[in-house]
């Protein structure tokens, strides 16, 4: 059996659909059979962190209705796989048959990168990108599913790829979901210091695994009038 | 400062957040914070594991706390301290209030104390005509500012040392001076007489141990024994959460405490108290009160998930990491308690309507969970609390933009329910969109999103969907023992007591050293935190190198221990000789009034310490009749003798000794290196206002 099934997720189909494209490409050429469930938008993070339980149960009962134990799912952002693996078990805690279906489904979800290396055993996808590269380890990504060097396992194996260092790389970039238009002035200041690091690295691209940091990230860029741009990991490892 | 509601928290956040020179001092002092942890912790093998032992018994300390807090009060009240359950802050300040009127007192020094800030203690008593003097360098800097403190551990974190430069050059007429050390020493010289001449001290409480009724109280500078020992009236004030079972527990959190806190391996002065002055000693209150306060607790108690949240030690640190602090400061967050940890305790304390917004106000990086020397949960605290402020009938009243963002999530979240429909609405606003994008990007938004290109652009929809089509004075101050002992009781009763989830595997005892590696173990690490070693093999060579030291250092006068066991009448004689003044203190017939005026001026007092710890270079001293707790404070020169056959391998072995010390109540201190501190931009100056010299003397031989 080498089926997967890839979440696109709510900003992934929104805003990148271009990196789901992306990790799609990755897995298929990794010989991967890959579908991706059209019966669920969004995994209900955002509502779930502005205290929204209700309506974020519902969207977790729809993702639970459309995605089963047994096939892998790669989720290509760390924010919402943390969603699912660490906090469906919190948000569900009173709904005992979608808290089994959750528990049941968690060992199958993977991040993307996690699943690439530490499921597949692929450090090396054949990728090709010669140009300086940074990557912002996302917040949920590092401390909530402690995916730590993966991603860099994977940057480091693409050809002509230099990985450049971030400066203060594990501090957060200030998206924090709602956070980022509730406290806008907080939000803004966290993402100079980071766009600050990024320009210091050297690199041309910033690379991150989840959209949240991308949106912020590539946006802050933009703003600020620099020629560094915002990927997704996939983007990169897709490019031959 | 008591949080007060959304709008206010906007104002100043957007404010500071925009302050750049407040962001460059915090992280400044971050970054010298971490740097000190990193290296504390890479020559702590057993960081880890004592971080799981001390959650441990943190986890078991509340779960038990009932029992803990009544033998803790039992303890205590048999030995003559009075205790006083405070259910709210207003019971708790018209406790002190009143203690402070019947023993007529007119001036209070205060050691860092932030349960006291909690309670506004200080308007309190200025409003009752008492002069309240804050003596911890940091808070002493803020109070001359007539501003909060704004960190738990480092109260003028946001000011540098210009800043408190031409703050002194303004307040107190010295010359301009940005140098931490001269600064400082103006504190020391200030405070001085204030301490020597108030009534009352107040301090907060560290740990309190309820097998043996003892308080800890943890500092650096010297501030707090002053506190504790100089006033005639101590009052001690804890939250319920400061409990812990037994006296060897102790071992499981001073070294972590002082690692996360500081980076140090020790702090400075570790005083044990548990009573008020003995029959025959020198020095110490007459009376000793302690306050223990529940003020919202029990209800955070009460809550299975926020009740983790009682097991912080109060270390600071996840203030320090926490990138939202670090760009407001901690006076944004309108609370004694800012940054992570006060964003769940605030709310709890203080209610939603006042401080409900502040766990909204976090990016859930979880910096502050991995930092935590507890490893309290912080991030799922603050969803939790979120809930609560959204569907658990507390509400925030928040200001209308965010409002507005909050309406447009629910909408957002109700309408992913249907895929297809939020898919199609996606299209049809990326196409609307399309025109007004460049380069991929929108530099305005309207609606709730106006939040986001304020500051940064936003990524416009791509409108192909590309690659997803196929798929007092009316005082109240009635003992509140029963009331916050039935709520605390109530609280655990659903016990939810949630298993523990935390099996600590004890690390391996590490390999016994012979007496002359611990000596030289010892020797290192009182090096490392600044004491000068010297080893001697007899007594009588001991008495030469002190004439030595006393000398060298310029000293004409000093005091002696009566006790000590190396004859202090040869002593005496000896360095009299060397042209040195010489006044035995705690002798037959002695009185405080003598301590004190002997002590005023002295140059150096010498005193013998009962054991020595290997591993951090830590002096353990009981004081008793003849050996008053001020000897080792007052002097600006403290030179100690420790015999070698009393250095123990670590802090647990002390513990174990002194265990039974401390349960009949003789007052302990352990010391480390000379008084220091680092409130001025985290920098490390020796000598406030304990010693500034520790000279250690180690004597081989036993005996005299
Ligand atoms: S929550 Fe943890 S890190 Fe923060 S002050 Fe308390 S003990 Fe220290």
């Amino acid at each position: 059996m080498n089926e997967v099934t890839l979440f696109a997720t709510c900003l992934g189909e929104e805003f990148f659909p271009g990196a789901i494209a992306a990790a799609r490409a990755v897995l298929s050429r990794l010989g991967l059979e890959v579908i991706v469930r059209r019966e669920a938008f969004c995994c209900g993070q955002a509502a779930f962190n502005e205290g929204m339980r209700r309506e974020a149960c519902e969207l977790a009962t729809r993702f639970l209705a459309a995605h089963k134990a047994g096939t892998p799912l790669v989720v290509p952002s760390g924010s919402c796989a943390s969603m699912i693996k660490v906090f469906y078990p919190d948000l569900l805690a009173g709904e005992p048959t979608l808290l089994e279906a959750a528990r049941a489904l968690i060992p199958w979800v993977h991040e993307f990168s996690e699943f690439l290396v530490d499921v597949l055993g692929v450090a090396d996808v054949g990728a090709s990108f010669p140009h300086a590269v940074t990557y912002h380890p996302s917040c949920h990504l590092l401390r909530e599913l402690q995916v730590v060097d993966a991603p860099r396992k994977l940057l480091q194996n693409v050809r002509g790829l230099r990985l450049c260092e971030l400066p203060r790389s594990t501090e957060c970039c200030g998206f924090g979901g709602l956070f980022s238009v509730k406290f806008p002035d907080i939000s803004a200041a966290m993402l100079a210091d980071k766009c600050r690091c990024i320009e210091q690295s050297g690199a041309e691209f910033v690379v991150a695994n989840d959209g949240g940091c991308l949106m912020q990230m590539g946006g802050g860029l933009h703003r600020a009038g620099s020629r560094v741009r915002a990927r997704h990991l996939a983007e990169i490892l897709a490019r031959r | 400062m008591l949080p007060n509601g959304p709008e206010a928290f906007y104002a100043a956040a957007g404010k500071a957040a925009a302050d750049k020179e407040l962001n460059r001092k915090l992280d400044n002092a971050s970054a010298r914070h971490l740097e000190h942890l990193a290296a504390a912790k890479r020559e702590f093998a057993a960081y880890e594991s004592e971080r799981d032992l001390a959650r441990r018994i943190k986890e078991e300390s509340i779960e038990r706390l009932d029992r803990l807090l009544s033998e803790l009060r039992q303890r205590l009240e048999a030995r003559g301290v009075k205790v006083f359950f405070a259910a709210d802050a207003a019971g708790a300040r018209d406790y002190i209030l009143k203690v402070a009127r019947e023993g007529g007192v007119k001036r209070v020094v205060k050691g860092k104390s932030m349960t006291t800030e909690e309670i506004g203690l200080n308007p309190a008593l200025e409003q009752a005509g008492i002069e309240a003097v804050e003596t911890d360098l940091g808070e002493y800097i803020v109070q001359l500012r007539r501003e909060p403190p704004s960190h738990i551990i480092t109260p003028a974190i946001h000011l540098s040392s210009e800043d408190i430069g031409h703050l002194f050059a303004e307040k107190l007429g010295m010359d301009y001076s940005s140098d931490p050390p001269a600064l400082t020493a103006v504190a020391r010289a200030r405070l001085r007489d204030k301490f020597l001449n108030a009534e009352m001290g107040i301090t907060g409480v560290n740990f309190a141990v309820a097998e043996t009724g003892t308080l800890v109280v943890v500092e650096n500078e010297g501030n707090g024994r002053f506190c504790i020992t100089a006033p005639d009236i101590h009052v001690a004030v804890m939250g319920i959460e400061k409990v812990i079972p037994k006296f060897e527990d102790l071992s499981h959190f001073l070294e972590i405490l002082a690692r996360t806190a500081t980076g140090q391996r020790f702090t400075a002065y570790t005083s044990f108290l548990g009573a008020p002055r003995g029959a025959n000693e020198l020095d110490g209150p007459r009376e000793m009160h302690l306050v223990i306060l529940d003020n919202g607790r029990t209800r955070m108690l009460a809550d299975p998930v926020m009740r983790e949240a009682l097991y912080c030690l109060r270390c600071g640190a996840c203030l320090n990491v926490c990138p939202v602090y670090r760009h407001i400061g901690g006076h944004a967050y309108k609370s004694a308690y800012p940054g992570p940890i006060g964003s769940i305790v605030s709310p709890g304390l203080f209610g939603a309507a006042a401080a409900g917004h502040l766990p909204f106000a976090s990016t859930l990086c979880g910096a502050c969970r991995e930092i935590c020397p507890v490893k309290i949960d912080i991030p799922r605290i603050l969803l939790h609390l979120r809930w609560k402020m959204t569907e658990g009938g507390e509400k925030v009243a928040w200001p209308q933009a965010a409002a507005r963002v909050r309406t447009a999530a629910r909408w957002f979240a109700r309408a992913a329910r249907y895929p297809g429909m939020v898919r199609a609405a996606g299209r049809l606003g990326a196409v609307l969109l399309k025109p007004f994008a460049h380069d991929g990007y929108l530099r305005r938004m309207p609606g709730p999103f106006g939040a986001w290109t304020r500051v940064r652009d936003f990524p416009a929809p791509p409108a192909n969907g590309a690659g997803l089509a196929d798929s007092d004075s009316g005082f109240v101050t009635v003992d509140r023992y029963e009331t916050v002992m039935a709520r605390i009781r109530r609280g655990l009763a659903p016990g939810a007591a949630q298993e523990s989830a935390n099996h600590v595997e004890p690390s391996p005892p590490p390999r016994t050293l012979d007496a002359d590696e611990l000596r030289a173990q010892f020797i290192a690490a009182a090096g490392a935190v600044g004491a000068s070693v010297i080893e001697a093999s007899t007594a009588a060579a001991a008495v030469e190198k002190i004439a030595a030291i006393l000398s060298n250092a310029g000293a004409d006068s000093a005091a002696i221990g009566a006790g000590i066991t190396i004859d202090s009448a040869a002593v005496t004689a000896r360095l009299s000789r060397g042209g040195c003044r010489i006044t035995t203190v705690g002798g037959p017939g002695a009185t405080q009034a003598a301590l004190k005026e002997s002590l005023a001026s002295v140059d150096a007092g010498i005193v013998e310490a009962d054991y020595g710890i290997a591993s951090s270079g830590t002096l353990v001293m009981v004081a008793d009749a003849a050996r008053p707790r001020s000897l080792s404070l007052l002097p600006p020169i403290n030179i100690v003798m420790l015999r070698a056959a009393r250095i123990l391998p670590d802090l647990a072995a002390v513990l174990r000794i002194v265990g039974p010390q401390a349960a009949s109540a003789h007052p302990i201190v352990m010391i480390t290196g000379p008084s220091r501190t680092a409130d001025i931009e985290k920098r490390i100056v020796i000598g406030v206002h304990g010693p500034s010299q520790l000279h250690i003397v180690i004597v081989w031989q036993s005996g005299g």
